[in-house]
């Protein structure tokens, strides 16, 4: 008896004897190990090298802390659902736009600080304390993050790579700006909203560009 | 694809053999050569191998595997050209009757799934793989006339099958 074997048909016999069954929930399990072990050595990086608060008890009881950690919060939640939606080909239900509906939140927050203070003073309540490391310590922080996200997607396939670079980025930004609000000692919306607004930017412009080479598969 | 992921190797053999028909057509399609086409084909079928905790139950089987077809075939293309920007490949590849096709091609299968197997082995060689009679034949290891006969009475099998649905 003849039997025609081609390499296709060899290939499917190896790759049904390598079959292990795969638990459901995989994709979101990974993001989230990843993005728990990235926040874990952020935590410990920030410690060492700023340190919390000396507030922090104080403040866990504060309505404008817990609003600024919450636009951190909401954003990376968001922002790791749209992670888990880029991860898999062919979904192509666009979630995009949920990402900016944190920040809409926040906004009238920052417009009532801005009503409430005399236009001279806006100045001063733009900056805070601490602008000047804020946005940088934010991006440091996102950096162990990303490589977390990084190596959960690498077991994933992203079918649109600029997206979920973009997205990763985020979402790595924004988990770091939750690590930073141990630290940051201004709680309030202006400045919360411009200087980590402005890590959350550069650091998806960051994954965009990076996207591309390291999500490839 | 399910069963396949609860580890049922069965399931996932007669998955993938599913497949490969599939795949070859859609590749040949769209690409000129038949080597680059079977390269696709066996880069495409890794990827699902390795990518398979990424197909989500809830959602359409053939989605998932023709967006993973389709990266790799603009994979295939950024490689070759190293010009077009993929997110325009994605669109130009994009072949939303071959998706229908697909669904029809597993209706196919189901048809098939009731006749003998030496007859569905015969129908899928010369008319859904395109090998020719004696080519069907050596494979299966059996007489030109007998794997023309097992086409025949396969063929007239399934028509009444079909008509006797309709009805």
């Amino acid at each position: 008896m003849i039997v025609l074997r081609r390499p296709t048909d060899e290939l499917v016999h190896s790759l049904v004897a390598d079959l292990r069954p795969v638990p459901r929930g995989t994709v979101a399990l990974r993001l989230a190990l990843g993005a728990t072990a990235g926040a874990a050595i952020s935590i410990l990086l920030l410690m060492l090298l700023v340190g919390s608060r000396p507030d922090l008890q104080a403040v866990l009881h504060s309505v404008s802390f817990w609003s600024k950690a919450g636009y951190m919060l909401a954003t990376a939640g968001i922002s790791l659902l749209v992670a888990g939606r880029l991860a898999r080909p062919g979904s192509d239900a666009n979630f995009m736009w949920l990402l900016p509906i944190p920040l809409l939140a926040y906004l009238p927050a920052a417009i009532l600080e801005l009503v409430r203070t005399e236009p001279g003073d806006w100045v001063p309540l733009l900056l805070g304390y601490g602008w000047q490391l804020c946005t940088w310590l934010v991006l440091l922080l996102s950096i162990p993050i990303y490589v977390g996200l990084w190596w959960a997607f690498r077991s994933f396939a992203p079918t649109r790579m600029e997206a979920a670079g973009a997205v990763t980025g985020l979402c790595a930004s924004a988990i770091a700006g939750l690590v930073y609000c141990l630290h940051c000692p201004t709680d309030t919306a202006v400045f919360a909203l411009t200087w980590y607004t402005l890590a959350f930017a550069i650091a998806a412009i960051f994954g965009r560009l990076l996207g591309r080479r390291l999500l490839h598969w | 694809m399910i069963r396949a992921l609860d580890g049922d190797a069965v399931a996932y053999d007669a998955l993938l053999r599913l497949l490969v028909p599939q795949l070859r057509a859609f590749f040949n399609r769209r690409t000129n050569s038949e080597d680059v086409a079977e390269d696709l084909v066996q880069e495409t079928l890794i990827a699902v191998h390795a990518k398979r905790s990424t197909y989500d139950r809830s959602r359409p089987f053939s989605a998932w595997l023709y967006a993973i077809a389709r990266y790799k075939m603009a994979d295939h293309f950024r490689r070759s050209y190293r010009l077009a920007p993929s997110e325009d490949l994605d669109e130009e590849i994009a072949a939303p009757d071959f998706e229908a096709a697909t669904l029809a091609l597993i209706d196919v299968d189901r048809l098939l799934g009731h006749l003998p197997v030496k007859q569905q082995a015969a129908i899928r060689a010369t008319k859904l793989e395109g090998l020719s009679l004696s080519e069907a034949a050596a494979a299966a290891g059996i007489s030109q006339s007998d794997a023309k006969m097992s086409v025949y009475r396969g063929l007239r099998r399934l028509s009444a099958r079909v008509q006797g649905k309709v009805r």
